[in-house]
């Protein structure tokens, strides 16, 4: 029990927040009289359980440490995929490097390929060389058959 | 154990334990659980692919610079939405579809919340308006008034601990936690009695 006057609910504020820290007589008074109040011992302390109803619904501790885990661990995985971005240039130009390589050294000139296949594409149409004579007699008929309709007397 | 592996075992830790104090940071001026998380976790990313090379002692300061920058972002995308839905609703779209919301929720109980068998439709009333006032009371706070009250009274932390997460002195953490509580009894002064625990 004490037998003091309960202080202003504005000083036991002052108190809460550290603002008394430079007045320590006040303070030391205050700490005294909390101590021996129950009532404004349960006030001073009501502001901590101000937000529980919040705390209880939507911020549970468990909940929120398990989200912040995996927040933790998405950042660090961010950093091994950041180095996969940092590789994938590199990468990309290797791949390019080899396949003109590779392009390059299939056109050259000296390669025995193409050779080949001229000399393949050519055996490929003889009969059309081997029968040239007879197309170009049959060109010659057609011209002459052609003036001699026109030359028929018949026709006029 | 090579220089990457102690790197992100430093990382891990330093996150580990500021991680807490981080989300209610940005829960204090979000007031969104979801937000507040994607704050943290981009900040998370954001220090891990630039500054992670920089001295560990350096992390905290960067961290807090990087977190209020994402705060920010995500609050001016919030207002950017806001003034999307304002110029939706001057020009009558989806009004018919809000109505019938509305509509919807119209016969909905309020839900209790309590889990001490009492669940009775007036019991869960009572909670729920205590704490929808309680909660508009901390929104009407400022943004450094609800952070500070929120790390000193939810989180239990010591005024120097309040003042280095925030970044500020420790006399302006204590004129805030004060004004908080001065503008939060202001508020509160008909829900008192409920806010309060009962008398031991």
């Amino acid at each position: 029990m004490h037998n003091q006057a309960h202080p202003d609910p504005e000083q036991l504020d002052r108190l809460r927040a550290g603002l008394l820290d430079e007045h320590p007589d006040e303070k030391a008074a205050l700490i005294q009289h909390l101590d021996a109040c129950s009532t404004c011992r349960a006030q001073n302390e009501g502001w901590a359980h101000l937000g529980t109803a919040q705390l209880d619904t939507h911020l549970s501790s468990d909940a929120l440490r398990r989200d912040l885990q995996q927040a933790r661990r998405v950042a660090l995985a961010g950093h091994r995929h950041s180095h996969a971005r940092t590789f994938a240039p590199y990468a990309t130009a290797a791949v390019l490097l080899v396949a003109v390589t590779i392009g390059l050294w299939t056109i050259q000139p000296g390669d025995q390929s193409r050779p080949l296949q001229t000399a393949q594409s050519i055996e490929a149409i003889p009969d059309t060389y081997e029968d040239l004579d007879f197309y170009l007699w049959l060109a010659n008929q057609k011209d002459s058959g052609s003036d001699d309709d026109h030359g028929n007397p018949n026709n006029t | 154990m090579d220089n990457d592996t102690q790197n992100n075992l430093a990382l891990d830790a330093f996150f580990s334990a500021n991680e807490d104090k981080a989300f209610y940071v940005a829960y204090a001026a979000l007031w969104d659980r979801e937000s507040a998380l994607d704050a943290v976790q981009e900040s998370m990313l954001k220090l891990v692919e630039y500054y992670r090379n920089k001295p560990a002692d350096d992390w905290p300061a960067l961290f807090r610079t990087v977190l209020n920058s994402k705060i920010n972002d995500i609050r001016r995308k919030r207002l950017l939405e806001q003034g999307k839905h304002k110029l939706v609703s001057l020009t009558g779209l989806f009004r018919n579809r809000r109505e019938n919301a509305d509509d919807d929720t119209e016969f909905e109980l309020p839900a209790s919340g309590r889990t001490d068998g009492i669940t009775g439709p007036e019991v869960g009333y009572i909670a729920t308006e205590l704490r929808e006032r309680i909660d508009e009371a901390l929104q009407a706070l400022s943004e450094r008034q609800r952070q500070v009250f929120i790390l000193r009274e939810w989180r239990g932390m010591s005024i120097s601990e309040t003042a280095i997460t925030l970044g500020c002195s420790e006399n302006s953490i204590k004129q805030h936690h004060f004004r908080a509580m001065r503008e939060l009894r202001k508020q509160l002064a008909e829900v008192w009695d409920h806010a309060q625990p009962s008398t031991p």
